[in-house]
């Protein structure tokens, strides 16, 4: 089911108020079954693989307690070859076979190995990567195995997170489901404003803008380089809304019942450098890699090298994770190259910075060249291969001067209040400027706000039930 | 006084259905008092216009058939109400909507290589909700479009979705201003994206295809003559299902149909192209002449 959609829209009330009239004895069993109904709403038969690997990994939870030595290991081997090995038929598998028949045909040979004409299950990475934190976490002895399938099965299957995250941590959601979550108005008012901004963003700034960025990515070969940049300008502020615009969505979906869902997204568009836009740039997915890749191969507690090689790894596998595509694979290589390189003349330059340039105007200067940096990439991440993202770059810097395609004005203006106000939404929380006008103290400014943004919503909004980007991976 | 909740809940629900009926006054004069752009235009060709020729399709309908041309040729007055993004269950509201106020002698209906294939995710009945008091929309329609969709047009603002400034900045000028008030744009000459798409697996409508049996008949019934064609396409078309199944019906019905895919009854080259699905401006014209020798 999709959050923008007319059947959430019924869904959620019903959920949420269903839930607060049960007994805590009964809660998990109708979160579970109302998130089943959730993810059955895409492709019905699916969810017998998220439930197979929901068992397999409840298991391997409960004996790796038991176990010690080579035989835990062993446990956590069959858990990472289940859930890794899902991702591997489902989305990976075809990639692979494609380079194998194009490495074969290379070398002349006749042999070509069959597709597999099959469907990637909604969010699979996600709740993948999700069930995966749980039993490393408990092999780590840094969390209790749950022993109430029911709860465990929420844990991975919680439909506000189930399909597009924030991947959820077992230490950070587990105990939450024990809990007994007593009717709290604020969280009632607190959910319902995060998740009334996370449909503003996605459905009147991204999906606007996304009609824009369609035209002119799917008929690059006769756009204009002037038209590929703003394209490619509004493709960055476009997968911004639509990805925070759904984690605000789950986090207040989840926040109207009591629960807490990690903050995916921290203004990562007013980061200073790379690095910083990483600490703010889908949180949850950075920070599993942080833990559970960068950290086990040695983090920066190594030589220069061997620094920059596990910075490197985490990024194509960042790349990789979102779907099997070269185009990822070098979104991901060249955020680690960029990373790297900020890591390196961070150390160079550590102490000087301030005394070359007046703070503001460095800070400044940084943003822009970041997000000039982090627009670049998203070429690739956009572009369907490697060959249309080369193409489109040698246009933006061959052909600027092109005619400008330009939708409607009405549309144009639309679009560029649509991104102003969620910049200056930005700006204002990143400097603390208590201008945050859905948590107001006067009632009549709340109330007009919230108004304002629905009415706007449903005269400027393109309601269309469109996917959300981070869907596909 | 510290407000509950609930109460605030009720508030804010109040001045959304304040607000909500204030934009619908608002618009509902703004729309009666536009003078030219495309709310005009639809005003116009709907309510006003009462042609005796009337082109009914998609985009291609839209870019393909030169209004003058065929106005030329029969002397009879001609709208096209081709329009973007849309097709069967569109033009068949449209049609339907035209009887209410006057029968016209001749329909041409141009279907794509797609045509009854379940709809896509966009509204293609948005542009007659501005009007959805006159045209001749039933529940059943718009259950089509979602199971909701009826409820949806409660609201006065998504009724107007995206609609706003366009009604209020055409209220200035005057009718001259509008793009085409017979409907048909030509193309211009440069060349977009030639994208080759195959329509040989587009899934089969049946919803859709009864629209165009209904259609059939409520020609049948007025008396008017109906042309069916299959205007020209870059690419060699693949048959799916609908095109094979409007052909035969044509057939028994004995309807004429007039097929120009994969070039079968004249040529057109790649200049003639603004992209796979659309002829440019000099290409319609070459093939409104075309269609208008063959039209019996």
């Amino acid at each position: 089911m999709l959050f923008n959609s007319f059947d959430f829209l019924i869904f959620f009330p019903l959920v949420t108020v269903v839930y607060y009239f049960l007994s805590q004895k009964f809660r998990w069993l109708w979160l579970l079954a109302a998130s089943c109904y959730f993810y059955m709403f895409f492709k019905p038969i699916y969810i017998l693989i998220l439930g197979g690997t929901i068992v397999i990994d409840y298991f391997v939870g409960i004996y790796l307690e038991k176990f010690s030595g080579a035989q835990k290991k062993l446990l956590l081997i069959v858990s990472i070859i289940a859930n890794v090995g899902v991702l591997a038929v489902f989305k990976y598998y075809n990639f692979f076979i494609e380079n194998t028949n194009g490495f074969l045909s290379l070398s002349n040979h006749q042999l070509q190995f069959p597709y597999l004409n099959i469907l990637l299950p909604i969010g699979l990475s996600f709740h993948t990567f999700q069930a995966m934190s749980y039993t490393i976490e408990v092999y780590r002895v840094r969390q209790k195995p749950e022993k109430h399938f029911g709860i465990y099965a929420l844990y991975v299957m919680f439909y506000p997170q189930l399909v597009a995250g924030p991947i959820e941590r077992p230490q950070h959601m587990l105990h939450q489901f024990h809990e007994k979550k007593a009717f709290n108005e604020s969280n009632l008012a607190y959910g319902l404003k995060l998740m009334l901004w996370g449909f503003f963003k996605k459905i009147f700034v991204a999906d606007r803008l996304a009609v824009y960025v369609g035209t002119a990515y799917s008929g690059y070969t006769h756009e204009t380089g002037s038209t590929l940049l703003l394209a490619t300008f509004f493709f960055a502020i476009q997968i911004y809304c639509d990805f925070s615009g759904y984690s605000d969505i789950a986090r207040g979906a989840a926040k109207t019942m009591g629960y807490d869902l990690m903050i995916n997204f921290r203004r990562p568009y007013l980061a200073g450098n790379i690095s910083d836009f990483w600490r703010r740039w889908h949180i949850s997915l950075s920070t599993w890699f942080r833990d559970f890749v960068y950290f086990p191969l040695g983090g920066n507690h190594t030589n220069t090298l061997k620094w920059c090689f596990n910075l490197m790894i985490v990024f194509l596998l960042s790349g990789i994770w979102h779907g099997a595509n070269y185009t990822f694979v070098f979104w991901g290589f060249l955020h680690g190259s960029f990373v790297v390189v900020h890591k390196l003349s961070q150390r160079w330059h550590t102490g000087n910075q301030k005394k070359l340039y007046p703070y503001g105007a460095f800070k400044f200067a940084g943003i822009v060249l970041n997000f000039a940096l982090v627009t670049f990439a998203w070429i690739f991440f956009r572009a369907e291969n490697m060959q249309q993202a080369w193409d489109i770059i040698e246009k933006i810097f061959t052909n600027i001067n092109g005619e400008l395609y330009f939708k409607t004005t009405t549309w144009m203006l639309v679009s560029l209040a649509g991104i102003f106000i969620v910049l200056m939404a930005d700006i204002f929380e990143e400097y603390g400027l208590n201008v945050q006008l859905l948590h107001h103290k006067h009632l009549a400014v709340r109330l007009i706000t919230v108004s304002t943004i629905i009415i706007s919503i449903l005269l400027f909004g393109t309601l269309r039930n469109t996917s959300f980007i981070y869907f596909q991976f | 006084m510290k407000l509950s909740f609930w109460t605030k809940l009720i508030i804010c629900f109040l001045m959304l259905f304040a607000a909500d009926k204030l934009i619908g006054v608002i618009m509902n004069y703004a729309v009666m008092h536009v003078k030219n752009g495309s709310i005009y235009e639809m005003k116009y060709k709907l309510f006003e216009a009462r042609p005796s020729i009337i082109i009914l399709g998609s985009s291609r309908a839209n870019h393909h058939y030169n209004t003058h041309l065929i106005e030329e040729k029969f002397q009879k007055k001609t709208i096209n109400y081709g329009q973007d993004g849309t097709g069967i269950l569109y033009y068949f509201l449209v049609l339907k909507t035209l009887m209410k106020y006057h029968k016209p002698d001749m329909v041409i209906v141009d279907v794509k290589p797609d045509e009854f294939a379940p709809l896509p995710n966009f509204n293609p009945l948005s542009t007659l909700y501005p009007f959805i008091d006159k045209v001749a929309i039933e529940t059943r329609d718009l259950e089509q479009i979602s199971p909701y969709e009826n409820l949806q047009l409660k609201s006065n603002a998504y009724r107007f979705n995206n609609q706003v400034i366009e009604t209020f900045s055409s209220m200035r000028g005057s009718k001259e201003d509008t793009q085409s008030i017979t409907g048909y744009l030509p193309l211009p000459a440069e060349k977009r994206s030639l994208k080759k798409i195959d329509y040989s697996n587009t899934q089969f409508e049946s919803s859709m295809f009864s629209y165009f049996l209904q259609l059939i008949e409520l020609c049948k019934k007025n008396n008017i003559k109906l042309v069916l064609c299959a205007s020209p396409y870059y690419y060699n078309v693949m048959y799916d299902k609908s095109i094979k199944e409007a052909e035969q019906v044509c057939k028994k019905e004995n309807i004429q149909f007039l097929n120009y895919f994969n070039n079968r009854l004249h040529y057109f080259p790649e200049e003639l192209f603004r992209d796979e699905g659309h002829l440019n401006g000099e290409g319609a014209d070459i093939f409104t002449k075309d269609f208008l020798s063959r039209i019996q």
